[in-house]
């Protein structure tokens, strides 16, 4: 063991190399890994990019349009607008991150299952993704959100109860043609517990195609987070939320137009920083 | 992984899904903006006629004739006055039927289809005097026994404006002249009949059955039915028999039916109606940026409150309910949710009521510290956690609600605001499922006990508007107030009713908001009345 593994560090280093390279190459992954990491860092350093507290009231100074002491102006109830905006990155791309783990867990989970066993397992969880694809994505939402409750649990039940669909499609799909190939019959042959061949065999082949849905899942679960605190089902107040925002906003769409903007505008800029990577990843395990 | 070949999805999907969601959320209209602060919540609306804010330009003579169309959000189902109650049917009701007397602005009561009226000093005898000449919309003329018949029959059907005074006889004393004998007096009788569901209508129904009259109503009002579809827009012909000579000036008035708020602007700036019914406050800044547009504002009788349900837990206690309204800025709130277009409220009646209080009343002001204090003398010292009960869809409740949420940090309070849909949110609160919810209170009259005694009476059909507020001091305020006649002592009994409530805090009233109505500059002359209806009569359309 301790023999190989310098020839081993060799091995990954080159490795590492070459998927550096392989990402020079592929400016979408590039791009999108840079505005993630922005807003990323944005969110996570609030407090010292803002001087004010997102939900600090001032009704003295309601409305007030972009300038040096408040970037992007003020709110309605006299909220430093721009301090709101990062401060509900935080809490939009916290339930976006927070609420993908179940869904994505449990869906690529039944997608190997149905794949790889076919028959009765198959037929019952694609009944099961059938039926819930019959009906449009935002109507269960909606449905399910209302109720389980308006607010931050909401929207993580919601999210357990329609998200793992998407995976479990397309992870199904794959399993299943992954199930004919020679090297899992012969896991099989060698007499190998179908629970181990499952994780061990099929679960690293059907994960890079898993991961690529997750970015764009993501930024569709992070427009259904936007929505839903739009209609005023989502996060409640004083918490700020892009979809709340926008809504607040609106009233003062033709006056103050920046109010419903700038949470638009993050809004687009996440969905496709989030979606870069998606294909970035997606291009870069085809080329392979 | 070489296995994977298939390329799921278009680059940038996702990106482009979200950039037209994104524009179609904040294109989307805020439709519900105000569906929920028609008036005719819990308490009603009611109509009748008062000069409120006549703007008519005077002596310049305009053009005469033209079609006025006003966009309104519902439709008129149905024009049976005894029966309706909601805005959409009451404001085309009192186009149609008029009552025997109206108010002003200032909520003084004046003679309309009466010449004339006299109250006994006992308070027991009401006599009216029909106008010289006054005709019905048929040519007919008026007589003291269609008002004796339109009387009887609000009386028969009773309904959800209900004649409260105990009522012991109507006579046509000679072909004009009413009287009115009352088994005990009431002296909020005289504004109560100024409601439009006191108006005059023919006696039998004009000969005719009483479905077939409500189709082609016949009044004394300025206008007549000329065309009506239930679901949609019912278009007025002028009464060629106003007895108010020469009026109105229109040939004909359009009720437009434009559900949408945003819609109803648009169309208003397009010049495709002429004034809009519905404006919510946020809305105003933008109607006043078109130089073609004006927004006529008058007085309300409407109060917005915070109520508290007085058997919660936390709430029941009077400490807590002082505590928060010490804690709340209301002068604040009042500037970020009414721009300018409402005023603080201190008492529980609008100024356009008589007997309101507000320069009298002490109501208890924004003190952070005194509110502290208030809550350590209560049974929570600590603070507690509790909830806020709003409907959804309206912004200006949902922004109070921020408010009075920062307000309770402020003081240790930890309020979850709770929005739920129109329907769901009645249900809660008449079942006193709640613990605070924002909701507003209307007049149906210029009349102080209209309010109040929906408001403060435990054992009324309100339950003190479901706050379930029991005093018997205020009761027996509240019932002195409707025998005590019109004048100084009446006021008094209404003064100390209003500081208790404002010491015992069953609710607080934030602002009264005004009535806001769109209109196109080339209108003269709209009268624009603090129950939310407006006058056409005096309409002239510039060129």
């Amino acid at each position: 063991m301790s023999s190989a593994q310098p020839e081993l560090r060799i091995r990954r280093a080159s490795k590492l190399e070459r998927s550096l390279k392989r990402i020079w190459s592929l400016p979408s992954l590039l791009w999108g890994c840079i505005l993630l990491a922005i807003l990323i860092a944005v969110a996570l350093l609030a407090p010292i990019i803002s001087p004010y507290h997102p939900s600090e009231q001032n009704m003295a100074a309601i409305l007030q349009p972009p300038s040096s002491e408040h970037w992007l102006g003020t709110d309605q109830l006299g909220r430093d607008l721009f301090a709101r905006l990062i401060y509900a990155a935080r809490t939009d791309l916290k339930i976006m991150a927070l609420a993908e783990i179940v869904p994505f867990c449990v869906g690529v989970f039944l997608g190997m299952v149905a794949g790889y066993y076919g028959k009765w397992a198959d037929a019952l969880i694609t009944l099961a993704t059938d039926t819930f694809i019959a009906f449009p994505f935002y109507l269960i939402v909606i449905i399910v959100a209302f109720v389980s409750g308006a607010g931050e649990k909401g929207i993580y039940i919601t999210f357990m109860l329609v998200g793992w669909i998407v995976y479990a499609r397309v992870v199904r799909g794959l399993s299943a043609s992954l199930r004919k190939q020679e090297w899992i019959a012969a896991a099989r042959t060698l007499g190998l517990p179908n629970i181990k061949i499952i994780l061990r065999h099929l679960l690293p082949n059907v994960l890079p195609q898993a991961v690529v849905v997750l970015m764009t899942d993501m930024a569709v679960l992070l427009v259904a987070i936007v929505t839903l605190g739009y209609l005023g089902i989502g996060i409640a107040p004083p918490t700020p939320d892009w979809g709340t925002m926008i809504s607040e906003g609106q009233p003062f769409i033709s006056t103050k137009w920046w109010l419903s903007a700038a949470p638009g505008f993050a809004v687009v800029y996440a969905g496709i920083a989030l979606s870069l990577i998606g294909d970035g990843l997606a291009d870069l395990w085809r080329r392979k | 992984m070489s296995t994977l070949a298939a390329r799921l999805h278009k680059p940038l999907r996702a990106g482009s899904l979200i950039a037209i969601l994104a524009i179609a959320l904040a294109g989307c209209s805020g439709s519900n903006n105000n569906a929920n602060s028609s008036p005719s919540e819990s308490q009603s609306p009611a109509s009748s006629s008062a000069s409120a804010s006549a703007s008519n330009s005077a002596s310049e003579p305009s053009a005469a004739g033209g079609t006025f169309t006003y966009a309104r959000p519902a439709s008129v189902t149905s024009l049976d006055l005894h029966n309706q109650i909601t805005a959409n049917n009451a404001f085309a009701i009192d186009k149609v039927f008029e009552p025997l007397v109206a108010f002003d602005s200032e909520g003084k009561i004046v003679d309309w289809l009466a010449k004339s009226h006299e109250i006994s000093p006992d308070g027991l005898t009401y006599t009216f005097v029909l106008r010289d000449g006054l005709k019905f919309s048929n040519g007919q003329e008026v007589k003291a026994e269609d008002a004796v018949f339109s009387l009887q029959r609000h009386l028969d059907v009773g309904g959800p404006l209900a004649i409260a005074a105990k009522v012991e006889s109507l006579t046509a004393q000679d072909a004009h002249t009413l009287v009115i004998k009352l088994k005990e007096p009431y002296t909020p009788f005289i504004s109560e009949l100024s409601n439009f569901s006191n108006g005059i209508l023919p006696k039998d129904f004009g000969g005719v059955s009483e479905e077939e009259f409500f189709k082609n109503p016949v009044g004394t009002g300025p206008f007549v039915v000329k065309q009506w579809d239930p679901a949609g827009d019912l278009t007025f012909a002028k009464n060629a028999y106003y007895w108010q000579e020469g009026k109105p000036y229109i040939d004909e008035l359009v009720y437009k039916l434009v559900a949408d708020d945003n819609q109803a602007i648009n169309q208003l700036k397009a010049g495709e109606v002429d004034a809009i019914e519905s404006v919510a406050l946020q809305n105003v800044g933008e109607l006043k940026q078109s130089q073609d547009i004006a927004v006529v504002a008058n007085g309300s009788w409407v109060t917005e409150q915070l109520f508290f349900n007085t058997l919660d837990e936390h709430f029941s206690d009077v400490h807590v309910r002082r505590a928060l309204a010490l804690a709340l800025d209301r002068d604040g709130l009042t500037n970020a949710v009414t721009f300018g277009y409402g005023k603080a409220a201190t008492s529980l009646l609008p100024p356009a009521i008589p007997y309101n209080a507000n320069d009298k009343v002490k109501a208890l002001g924004f003190d952070t510290e005194a509110a502290k204090a208030e809550l350590a003398k209560s049974k929570f010292p600590d603070g507690f956690s509790t909830k806020l009960l709003i409907a959804s869809g309206n912004n200006a409740r949902a922004q109070e609600a921020q408010i009075i949420q920062a307000a309770g940090k402020s003081i240790g309070i930890d309020i979850h605001i709770e929005s739920v849909e129109f329907a769901a949110f009645r249900d809660r609160f008449f079942k006193y499922n709640f613990s605070a919810m924002i909701n507003s209170g209307q007049a149906d009259s210029p009349e102080a006990n209209s309010i109040l005694a929906f408001q403060t009476d435990p054992e009324g059909f309100s339950k003190s508007y479901w706050t379930h507020y029991t005093n018997d001091e205020v009761t027996k305020l509240l019932y002195e107030g409707q025998k005590t006649p019109d004048g100084d002592k009446r006021g008094e009994i209404y003064v100390q009713l209003q500081q208790i409530l404002a010491d015992e805090v069953p609710y607080i009233p934030l602002y009264y908001p005004d009535i806001l109505k769109g209109v196109r500059s080339s209108v003269e002359g709209l009268v624009v009345l603090p129950n939310n209806s407006v006058r056409f009569q005096d309409v002239r359309l510039k060129g």
